[in-house]
Order: structure tokens, then C-alpha cells, then sequence
């Protein structure tokens, strides 16, 4: 690899963690074509089981540094994952990806096909919840986009998910990803929001169809991040550089050229996923029933501090978190921005001007060179980084209670 | 949410104020050996191990229907992530857990993970009883760990007495060599390429195999 970096990392030898996901691609392709040893980094890649132990290993130094949910590093930064070790992110490794899929007797009884839109889904799953309906519901982790962006989707038909009858009405679980088609199959869920290719194996099992991706109920949205303490990241700070600015010639790489052949021969070989290699191929090509991984491109690869601040909302939200929480506080500790900034700099790659956007505002300016991004939302509204209480008074908080709870 | 906090700090004094009570706990582990061996140790201390579950049962009824007061589990089990569910949810579940780090010490912590044990226990018990349990469940881990190895050690030493006598017959019919001269060949062959004896023996014996297939084909051919 032609990759000269300017850092000198502290420390070469790393062990990062991941799970085995298709979106785990970005991590095992820059293993697979050398970036981290161009980058004087000898990393040997950890498969974990489950979101927890990745955490734990995480947090208390077994990793130095893992593929972690996007909301994950806010939550240990606020302490809501029960543990507390604060962590930061310097790079996103891929947005959105993840698609809701009901049972087939589900979905027949809610009327949805294929051809309803996001609004109208949610608004059967409203009537149907409200007639008395009872509906139980997988996701991967409580501190997850999947469950936020599920949640999303059910409050968007006018459901109160938090009060009452339809609260009551509506059970969430969390499964590890490869039971879920299991789990529709025993009929022990209705259904689940998770990464391919689990939705695409539900519908070509004859047991489920695809509701919608999650893409469109907020495209935009950081899926995930490349994660490390806090305290590891102020350690060994040229490392932390170094492991970014590999990992994001490996993104930009996949990003040039079709890799699809021989990143499915890797997935497959690494036993990312057990399911035949047509299917991780058909779905990488975009032909699967839910969403391909979006790996993070350009500046979608910069984890802005909007997208940390709506996450912290969800936990406000979804009162995983009763505390006050300064936003600008925990955005500006979990977002490194100067890492990220250092990395791209180094390969030449544009640098963002503003670390925060207005959220769902459409195509917006990020980056130094005039570049710009997109991030919508499936109803329009927009999360203003600069009033965060208004996201909360928009969904029924009373303004005092909004406005303590965003000022901590 | 003050009358919560309250709440949970009178729990938190009760349960501190209540004299050394025997804990109800439940193993989340899909060994069924370290699990009865964890379960020995536990039973020892005083404490009630009312439940083992596995990874594929639903253990968000099982904690409402058990109502523990720790939970422990194999770090390595996919379970982990529906037990921090029944944390972050904690509208689901009768009695909030949480995972045990917000009030333990560091050091027991990390010494947990690398013995691949987690535990969450009820909001509010205090620190000081989870840690006598987390030492037993840690010690009994390693314990297990170290049988185990020594165990797979004790299987790997008969095979590699059984490869390395079939290679050494083997060498020594092919290449006229005496017993001692053709394990003296092994052992260099293996020191050579840093590998054990027993993997050398491995090697010669799989090229043997490819060799051997290859003169019947000629041999075959011939005829």
C-alpha cells in the first residue's frame, strides 16, 4: 500500500474488536490489503459474540479499540450503559443498513406490501396497537440505531410508547442478530429491525416481509463507529491516528472501485455470516430485500456531533436516562475531532468546516472544500443542534422539562 | 424521577441494612460443567443458585418469573446483549438490574473480564456483597479453565505420541533409518520450523498421504 503517514504511534501492537456483521467489512478490509501495517500498525482483529462483552473488553482495556453501535460511546460517556468508562469516536464506519421486517401473518393482518410508504406502515401499526393489538418486537441492543430508529418508526403513526395502552400494547426484546429469522420462524416475535443479511434471509425463507429500510426513516444517521476510551485515545494519541487514517483509506478504497467479488470471498472466509456466499455477494450488490451496509464515504466517515446529540436525545427520550444531560458537553467529549481532522489530513481527504449540522435539513455543507452531506428525516422535522429542547417539545415534553433536561 | 431516586436509595439502605442474607442468583451459562462447578463453589458460600438458563431461552421472562437478586453469566455468551436489555428497559422489568460495574471496584472488575465472568445485579445491592460472590464465580472460572487446558494439553500429548510413533515408522522404513536416527530427523525437521514434534509428525505424516496417493495413481498407470 502507498499509504505514508506522518504519525508515529506510541504503541503498534493493537487488538481491536468486532462483531461479525456484514458492516464489519471496513475493519477486515484494511487488514485484508495491508492499511494498518502501511500505517505501522500490527492489529490483530477480535471476533466478539455479543455488543456487551465487546463493551466490557472495550472499557476495561482487553481492546484497545472495536466497531461499536453509534450510540454506544455516548452511552458509556454519560455512564447509561451501567458502566461508565468513558469513550470517543474518531471515525464512522457505515449509516444506516439496518431494515424492519414483520412476520408474514403480521404483516397481512396490518395490511402492509411492499408498495405502502413509512407514514402509512406506521399508521396501520397505530390501529392495529390501539384496536387492542398486541405486537412484540427484536432489536439488537438497547443502546442501538435499530432501536431507535424502530421506536422512531412506531411513534411516527401518533403511538405513545411510553404511556398506557400503547405502551402497554407493544413488547421490545433484544436477540442476538443470526436467531432473528428463528425467532419470526417459532413466532415468538412479530418482528425486528437488524442488519442484513437477516432480512433478506426472512423473506427468501418465506417468513417475513421487509416493512421498510431504516434509511428511510432517517438517512443520515451514523449506523457505526470505530470506538476507544478516552483515556486511550488522550494516551496514545498518534496511534489513534494512525488506526483512523488506515481504516479510512480502506473505506475510501471500497468506496472507488467494486470490491464485491472479493470482499464476499473475505466475508466468507472470515465466516462473517453463516449464509451462503451468493447471498452476501447479492446483498452487498444491493439485491438483497432490506438495504446493502452502507460504508461511510467521504465526510459521511466524520462522526459529526449532531448525530451524538440525537442519540443522547433517544436516551432522554426513551428514558434510558433520567439525569440532565449537557449535550454540548458529552457531543464535544465523545466526537474527536481532531483525530478525525489529523487522519484526513494526513491522506488528503477533505476535512469538515462545522462538526455539528442542522439534522434532516437535506443537503448541507460539511466539508472545508465546499463538500456537503445529506440527513433526512422520514417526517421532515429537523434536530437543531443549537435548540435540542425543541426536538423534545416536538414530541410532547412539556418546555421546562425539555429545557432541564438538555441543560445539565 | 426524584421520588425514583429516593426510592432506590431507601432500597439501597435496606438492602445494606439487612445483616449478610443469603443472595438468590441465577447462571446464565451454556456449559453445563463450569456450571455445576460454579454452582458448587456458590452453594458453598451461602448463597441460592436458584436457576442455570441458557443463551436460548427467554431469559426476560425467566428474570421476571425468578426475580434474582444477581445474575451471573459467561461473558461469551450471546445472552449478554437481552441481560443488558432487561437493564436499559428497565419499564419491562419488576426489578431494575443493572451490570455490576456502576458501583464495583475497578480492579475486581477487570480481573472478571479476563476471567470471562459478568454479573448484573439488582439496583441498589451494595458493592461490598457482590464482590465475595464475583471472587468465587472468578476463581471458579480460572479453575475450570485451567482443567480444561490441562485436559485438551493431556489429549493433544497422546496424539502427539501416537503421530509422532507413525511418522518415526514411516521415516524410518522410507528412508532406511534406525528408530533413534529417524526421530533425531523429526525433531530437527520440527525445531527448524519452530513447530511441537507432534505437529512435524503431522506434517510428514499428511505429505506421506498426498505422496503415497500420488505413487498409486503413477503405479496404476504403469500397470
Amino acid at each position: 500500500m502507498n499509504l505514508v503517514i506522518p504519525f508515529r504511534p506510541e504503541i503498534t501492537h493493537l487488538t481491536v474488536g468486532y462483531m461479525p456483521l456484514l458492516d464489519s467489512a471496513p475493519l477486515l478490509w484494511a487488514a485484508h490489503r495491508g492499511y494498518f501495517r502501511a500505517a505501522g500498525l500490527d492489529v490483530e482483529l477480535v471476533g466478539e459474540v455479543s455488543w456487551a462483552s465487546l463493551r466490557d473488553r472495550l472499557a476495561y482495556g482487553a481492546l484497545d479499540a472495536a466497531q461499536c453501535l453509534a450510540p454506544m460511546p455516548v452511552a458509556a460517556t454519560l455512564g447509561a450503559d451501567g458502566v461508565g468508562v468513558p469513550m470517543v469516536t474518531g471515525l464512522c464506519l457505515s449509516r444506516g443498513g439496518s431494515a424492519i421486517t414483520f412476520s408474514r401473518s403480521m404483516a397481512d393482518r396490518l395490511g402492509i406490501n411492499g408498495t405502502m410508504s413509512v407514514a402509512d406502515s406506521s399508521a396501520a401499526v397505530a390501529r392495529y396497537v390501539r384496536g387492542g393489538g398486541r405486537l412484540r418486537l427484536a432489536h439488537v441492543f438497547p443502546f442501538s440505531m435499530h432501536h431507535y430508529l424502530l421506536r422512531d418508526w412506531l411513534a411516527l403513526g401518533g403511538l405513545d410508547l411510553m404511556h398506557g395502552g400503547d405502551a402497554a400494547g407493544i413488547e421490545f426484546s433484544v436477540a442476538p442478530p443470526p436467531q432473528m429469522v428463528r425467532l419470526l420462524e417459532i413466532g415468538a416475535v412479530d418482528g425486528f429491525c437488524v442488519g442484513e443479511p437477516w432480512n433478506t434471509a426472512a423473506v427468501k425463507g418465506g417468513l417475513g416481509y421487509v416493512v421498510t429500510p431504516t434509511s428511510e426513516i432517517w438517512d443520515g444517521g451514523a449506523d457505526k463507529v470505530l470506538g476507544v476510551t478516552h483515556e486511550w485515545a488522550q494516551q496514545f494519541p498518534d496511534t489513534h491516528r494512525a488506526l483512523l487514517s488506515a481504516v479510512m483509506a480502506a473505506l475510501a478504497e471500497m468506496a472507488s472501485r467494486d470490491v464485491t467479488a472479493e470482499l464476499t470471498m473475505l466475508l466468507h472466509r472470515m465466516k462473517v455470516v453463516a449464509v451462503p456466499e451468493s447471498w452476501i455477494e447479492a446483498v452487498l450488490r444491493g439485491q438483497g430485500m432490506g438495504s446493502p451496509p452502507r460504508f461511510a464515504t467521504g465526510l459521511h466517515a466524520f462522526p459529526r456531533r449532531s448525530q451524538l446529540m440525537w442519540c443522547a436525545l433517544q436516551m432522554l427520550r426513551w428514558r434510558q436516562w433520567a439525569q440532565p444531560i449537557s449535550l454540548s458537553k458529552v457531543t464535544s467529549a465523545v466526537c474527536d475531532v481532531s483525530a478525525y481532522c489529523d487522519a484526513a489530513a494526513a491522506l488528503g481527504f477533505p476535512r469538515p468546516s462545522v462538526d455539528s449540522v442542522r439534522e434532516g435539513a437535506g443537503r448541507v455543507a460539511l466539508g472545508s472544500d465546499g463538500a456537503s452531506i445529506e440527513s433526512r428525516f422520514v417526517d421532515g422535522s429537523e434536530l437543531d443542534p443549537a435548540n435540542p429542547a425543541a426536538y423534545l417539545t416536538a414530541r410532547g415534553w412539556p418546555l421546562d422539562e425539555a429545557q432541564s433536561a438538555v441543560a445539565g | 424521577m426524584l421520588d425514583e431516586a429516593e426510592r432506590s436509595r431507601s432500597r439501597r439502605d435496606m438492602a445494606a441494612a439487612r445483616p449478610a442474607a443469603s443472595l438468590r442468583m441465577v447462571l446464565v451459562d451454556d456449559d453445563a460443567d463450569r456450571a455445576a462447578f460454579v454452582t458448587q463453589a456458590l452453594r458453598a458460600t451461602g448463597h441460592d443458585v436458584i436457576a442455570r438458563l441458557s443463551a436460548n431461552e427467554d431469559l426476560l421472562a425467566a428474570v421476571r418469573r425468578l426475580r434474582p437478586d444477581v445474575i451471573l453469566v459467561d461473558m461469551d455468551n450471546p445472552a449478554r446483549d437481552v441481560l443488558d436489555n432487561c437493564a436499559a428497559v428497565t419499564q419491562q422489568v419488576p426489578r431494575p438490574i443493572i451490570f455490576f460495574a456502576r458501583d464495583s471496584e475497578p480492579d475486581t472488575i477487570s480481573r472478571a473480564v479476563r476471567a470471562g465472568v459478568s454479573a448484573y445485579i439488582v439496583d441498589g445491592m451494595a458493592a461490598h456483597r457482590l464482590k465475595p460472590i464475583l471472587d468465587v464465580a472468578i476463581a471458579r472460572f480460572r479453575e475450570h479453565q485451567k482443567l480444561r487446558n490441562e485436559l485438551d494439553d493431556m489429549r493433544t500429548r497422546l496424539a502427539d505420541r501416537r503421530d509422532v510413533e507413525r511418522a518415526k515408522a514411516m521415516l524410518a522404513r522410507v528412508r532406511k533409518l534406525d528408530e533413534a536416527e529417524a526421530y533425531a530427523l523429526l525433531r530437527r525437521s520440527a525445531m527448524a520450523r519452530r513447530v511441537t514434534i507432534g505437529e512435524a509428525a503431522r506434517t510428514v505424516l499428511a505429505a506421506a498421504e498426498l505422496f503415497d496417493a500420488d505413487v498409486s495413481e503413477s503405479g496404476g498407470g504403469v500397470a
